[in-house]
């Protein structure tokens, strides 16, 4: 181990960032390095299949920090640097054909989008999960009026309504019966449907795709109900594939991302933070996954305050948001598919509501759909009285 | 320290409202309004962790 190896982070993105702003604004001097596979400055997730691709952002604002920045912070940042291999025992990870020596290394490496076997050859099937993606998908658009989207998750569902909001025909097939956004125990998938059925977008739901073929310049979905289905642009929003593979001889548990300690720990000395990570949650007493952005943020300020200080935080409950044909929805928490969903503010007749789920008097989960500042206040009672 | 916000990029999760109250504000809509735009030294370290934690990136800390 070199003296000088300092910190390591393993992805460039926001969560592995962060990590490396936290470690500063805690005090650490030592080296910082990070090396990113992606060949720009690190940046923001969410505006990608929103403000991006309904074009009312320039791709740069989504960028985090600038060059003068991680000047200032003396970082060091390699960009077009995918990190290759781990060796844990002599402390070192690799980067194409180079080694590189760290004290602590920094996990960072997220997640990527999955994708059907056999269509990846084919150039109007495409997938969106980094800024290239999100400008192809742009540009492949203004190019066609037929938009099939496979997957109404949260990712499904933005694409389709940002889509149907350019004047695109829009078809949305999924195998499961209602739409679900993450944390949201399956209260609002009605509401879903309805937007999307009353916006004309085609809501498949409930059927699975068998094959997916080009004829010609056309994408042929060939669905297990024997029809098929024809459209000019397919989007696959159904899922994502930890980028672990270069942890497979590094002796972590990587069975579903990069299991870890409340303080992010995988390892002596190695840590892991963002969608790859899954960290051991005391609330639940379980190991969650939680791929959203505040929780990459909050665990890589954790990370960062616990490697220069030692001090542990508290990670706050996953926080969601997402903007769909105009309706602003935020959530905080869990909302139990089995437990009641009681409105406190609003209603969903009129598009304007505030409703949680309580177990045994405590709030597990908390929505807020067109009604921000009613949420908050609510989200604020949450986080007083509920122990964390 | 001067502190600027986007209303154009605020996508209202009032997480700004949440950690530092004295500072941000939200409008009806939820949006940002921020209530003193040269928070004093003990508000500082608040103003900071609402920026690094708004998830629309929508406040700018000048130092």
């Amino acid at each position: 181990m070199s003296a000088t190896a300092g910190v390591v982070i393993a992805g460039g993105s926001l969560a592995g960032f962060t990590a490396a702003e936290a470690l500063r604004a805690e005090g650490f001097t030592g080296r910082i390095q990070i090396f990113s596979g992606e060949d720009c400055l690190p940046y923001n997730r969410p505006p990608l299949s929103k403000q991006v691709l309904l074009g009312t952002w320039e791709p740069t604002k989504c960028f985090i920090t600038t060059q003068e920045r991680i000047q200032d912070l003396k970082i060091e940042f390699h960009s077009g640097a995918k990190v290759t291999g781990l060796c844990s025992h002599e402390k070192k990870i690799l980067v194409g054909d180079k080694e590189h020596d760290f004290d602590k290394l920094i996990i960072a490496t997220g997640v990527r989008a999955r994708k059907i076997d056999k269509s990846e050859s084919i150039k109007k099937v495409i997938t969106v999960r980094n800024l290239e993606d999100a400008l192809n998908l742009k540009e492949q658009l203004s190019n066609v009026t037929h938009v099939g989207v496979i997957g109404s998750g949260v990712l499904g569902c933005e694409i389709a309504s940002a889509a149907s909001n350019s004047g695109k025909t829009v078809i949305i097939l999924d195998q499961i019966l209602l739409p679900n956004l993450p944390m949201s125990g399956g209260h609002i998938s009605e509401k879903i449907k309805e937007l999307f059925t009353e916006n004309k977008v085609d809501m498949r739901l409930g059927v699975g795709v068998k094959a997916i073929n080009e004829i010609g310049d056309k994408v042929e979905i060939q669905l297990n109900d024997g029809e098929s289905i024809q459209v000019e642009l397919l989007v696959l929003a159904i899922g994502s594939i930890n980028n672990t593979e270069w942890l497979a001889e590094s002796g972590l548990d990587i069975s579903n991302g990069v299991l870890c300690d409340s303080n992010g720990e995988a390892a002596a000395d190695i840590f892991a933070v963002g969608d790859v990570a899954r960290w051991f949650d005391k609330r639940s007493g379980a190991a969650i996954k939680r791929e959203n952005q505040s929780s990459a943020i909050e665990q890589g300020l954790a990370v960062g305050k616990y490697i220069a200080t030692g001090a542990e935080s508290v990670i706050s409950r996953s926080f969601f948001w997402s903007e769909i044909f105009g309706q602003r929805i935020t959530l905080v928490g869990y909302l139990d598919p089995k437990l009641e969903f009681q409105i406190l503010h609003g209603s969903l007749a009129n598009n304007s509501f505030v409703g949680a789920t309580f177990a045994d008097g405590s709030m597990t989960g908390l929505l807020g759909w067109n009604m921000s500042k009613e949420f908050r206040q609510e989200r604020k009672k949450m986080e007083e009285t509920v122990n964390v | 320290m001067k502190v600027r916000v986007d209303r154009e990029a605020c996508i209202g999760a009032g997480q700004c409202a949440l950690v530092a109250g004295s500072i941000f504000d939200q409008d009806d809509e939820g949006l940002v309004i921020l209530l003193n735009e040269t928070p004093g030294e003990s508000s500082e370290a608040a103003a900071r962790k609402a920026a690094t934690l708004c998830p629309a990136k929508a406040i700018v800390i000048e130092e």
